[in-house]
């Protein structure tokens, strides 16, 4: 908690009757739902999420959501897979309905400073649903932004083949994805099966082929979501290199606003000591560099 | 006219009987970040659960969700009395706010607790203590002060030794002896008593196969509980507890749910796990709690305090002789 961007914000929280606009099944449970949310969509930012109530009395509690993408200043869209109650509840709401949503929570990626020429995204599955705003984001500021997904199953979104040739993979390692390739990025995924297109491997290696063949004076930042033993090994070899990471962390939440201590996460302290962030509001984003990476 | 739902327990006076629970409203801060939440729209905020130490709190997963509720084994993650007294509880009252405070102390020892009330009586901004004798999350080795009436009384004897402030004894229900270990907290001087925490559960991971939460059990919060707890309020009642005002809780979240809790005897009521899905619960439970009372013919909460009981019992909780 040393750095001033994990202190809770202090910023307005909305509350919102948010109407489905439009809600998407993908590939591999993957869903795609865009929400009317006018007062939410014009102050979030990136890695900054919503707490979307339950449809119905699916649940009691809120699940927390990244914001994929805001869309006219007054929509936002979530990207999610189905993976219980919760979001199995969420994929079957229908244009018209409403859900109940409070945001923008958290405090986002740090975007303050504008040196960083390059930006390397590295995602796990579906842990790209939050970078794609930030891609947006690092677009606006003039960086070039590389993405490199791991996933053992479906791509969360579209995807497409690239035509661009790149240094640090073999040439038949082509499938991008298309909404980062349209934003000038640059996409690759991995997985550690052998699959036409993908890079064999982790995407975590294909962030460590990249930052070694950039060579030294490579003055990257690197933002990293997906699950635990990813961001462990992004970040390590963010160290490794010298270079900020900073770590979107997904934790068991309650309030979503620092009431309740529940999505605590394990950073070392000042002197040494372990100390518990709560997620919702010193987090979800986090300097890799204080998280304790031993936790789990 | 409609009726009043001012209420005094314990010498806190309230605008509502609607207590903001320990351990789900932090310090009072949080809250207050929804434009359309104001702190003076409730009775009072019971601040999270303060050791002497500050307390790490227990390893995560902390939270799971139950059928119709909540599982948490926070472990009372705190900044100790020291930040509280010195820093947090001076910041509160130079923000101006007039709701009521109540302390919620958990201590180790008996003369822990005891020292953590010393404490706390130097703050000039509480209006009461309330002595947490059942954390279920926190083990003193294998002392559970409040499933037994002696460790029960000793804690709230110790507690009464230390200076001044009205004391709320909150209660578990993990123990056949709630009876008991009330009526002996109301013996040792507690002026009220609050009940129930939070139910002992336990979740298991079918995946992993062990249980989901860090700390193996938790607390059980929430709907699922409100029966448990308004049995435990009646039975409470029945037995001598309006001698002293009852604040009852266990999965409050609307209107109905308050005033059922005041038929079985409670004086005031705790709000809590609700808050985590709904900020705007507090305005909604006192509107629907006057809508009741009005209904009902009450022309004050403290006239319907116990109204499920069979007179001669209901009458002792309200101050009117007729």
């Amino acid at each position: 908690m040393s750095a001033p961007r994990h202190q809770p914000s202090d910023e307005p929280v909305y509350r919102e009757s948010a109407p489905v606009v439009r809600v998407s099944a993908l590939r591999g449970g993957h869903c795609r739902l865009r929400l009317g949310a006018p007062s939410i969509a014009a102050s979030i930012r990136p890695g900054q999420f919503v707490n979307v109530g339950p449809p119905g009395d699916s649940t009691l509690l809120r699940r927390p959501f990244g914001v994929y993408q805001t869309l006219d200043r007054t929509d936002i869209e979530l990207l999610f897979k189905v993976v219980g109650k919760g979001t199995a509840a969420l994929a079957e709401v229908s244009p018209g309905d409403e859900l109940d949503i409070i945001g923008p929570l958290g405090n986002g990626f740090d975007l303050s400073e504008d040196f960083a020429e390059t930006a390397v995204l590295v995602a796990g599955g579906f842990g790209v649903a939050p970078l794609y705003a930030l891609a947006q984001a690092l677009r606006e500021k003039g960086s070039q932004t590389y993405l490199f997904v791991g996933t053992e199953e479906d791509v969360p979104v579209e995807t497409s083949d690239s035509s661009m040739q790149l240094s640090f993979v073999d040439p038949d390692v082509k499938i991008t994805l298309t909404d980062f390739e349209e934003l000038g990025a640059v996409a690759r995924v991995a997985s550690m099966r052998h699959r036409p297109g993908f890079f064999h491997g982790l995407a975590s290696e294909l962030l460590e082929r990249f930052l070694h063949h950039a060579g030294s004076g490579c003055n990257a930042r690197v933002y990293a979501c997906g699950p635990w033993a990813m961001l462990k090994r992004t970040a390590g070899i963010a160290a490794e290199y010298n270079l900020t990471c900073e770590v979107l962390l997904e934790e068991r939440m309650g309030c979503g606003i620092g009431a309740c201590m529940s999505c605590a996460v394990r950073l070392k302290g000042e002197n040494g000591e372990p100390v518990y962030a709560r997620a919702c509001v010193e987090g979800p984003v986090f300097d890799a560099a204080i998280v304790d990476w031993d936790a789990k | 006219m409609k009726p009043s739902l001012r209420t005094t327990i314990a010498g806190i006076e309230m605008v509502n009987p609607l207590m903001m629970s320990s351990g789900t409203f932090g310090f009072g801060e949080d809250f207050t970040r929804f434009s359309d939440f104001d702190n003076a729209q409730v009775g009072a905020i019971v601040l999270k659960g303060t050791t002497l130490k500050p307390r790490l709190g227990n390893p995560p997963p902390r939270i799971a969700e139950t059928p119709a509720g909540v599982l948490n084994s926070i472990g009372l993650q705190n900044p100790g009395v020291e930040a509280v007294v010195t820093e947090i509880l001076p910041r509160l009252a130079e923000s101006g706010l007039q709701t009521p405070l109540v302390a919620n102390i958990a201590g180790e020892t008996v003369d822990e607790f005891a020292e953590l009330a010393t404490r706390f009586s130097q703050a000039t901004n509480l209006a009461a203590i309330e002595v947490n004798i059942s954390c279920p999350n926190v083990r003193h080795g294998d002392l559970d002060f409040g499933a037994e009436p002696r460790p029960a009384s000793e804690v709230i004897a110790a507690v009464r030794s230390a200076p001044h402030l009205p004391l709320i004894a909150k209660l578990t229900p993990n123990t056949a002896r709630t009876v008991d270990v009330a009526r002996a907290c109301v013996d040792a001087g507690a002026d009220a008593l609050s009940l129930i925490n939070t139910l002992t559960g336990m979740v298991i991971d079918l995946s992993s196969r062990r249980p989901l939460l860090g700390n193996k059990t938790g607390g059980l919060s929430g709907p699922a509980i409100k029966p448990v707890a308004v049995a435990k309020v009646h039975q409470v009642f029945d037995a001598g507890g309006h001698l002293v005002p009852l604040v009852g809780m266990g999965g409050i979240s609307n209107g109905d749910d308050a005033y059922e809790f005041i038929l079985a005897g409670a004086a005031a009521v705790g709000v809590g796990t609700v808050l985590f899905y709904n900020h705007r619960a507090p305005r909604e439970i006192s509107a629907g709690l006057a809508a009741h009372l009005e209904r009902a013919g009450f022309r004050r909460l403290s006239d319907a305090v116990g109204a499920a009981h069979s007179k001669k019992h209901w009458r002792k909780g309200s101050d009117e002789t007729t």
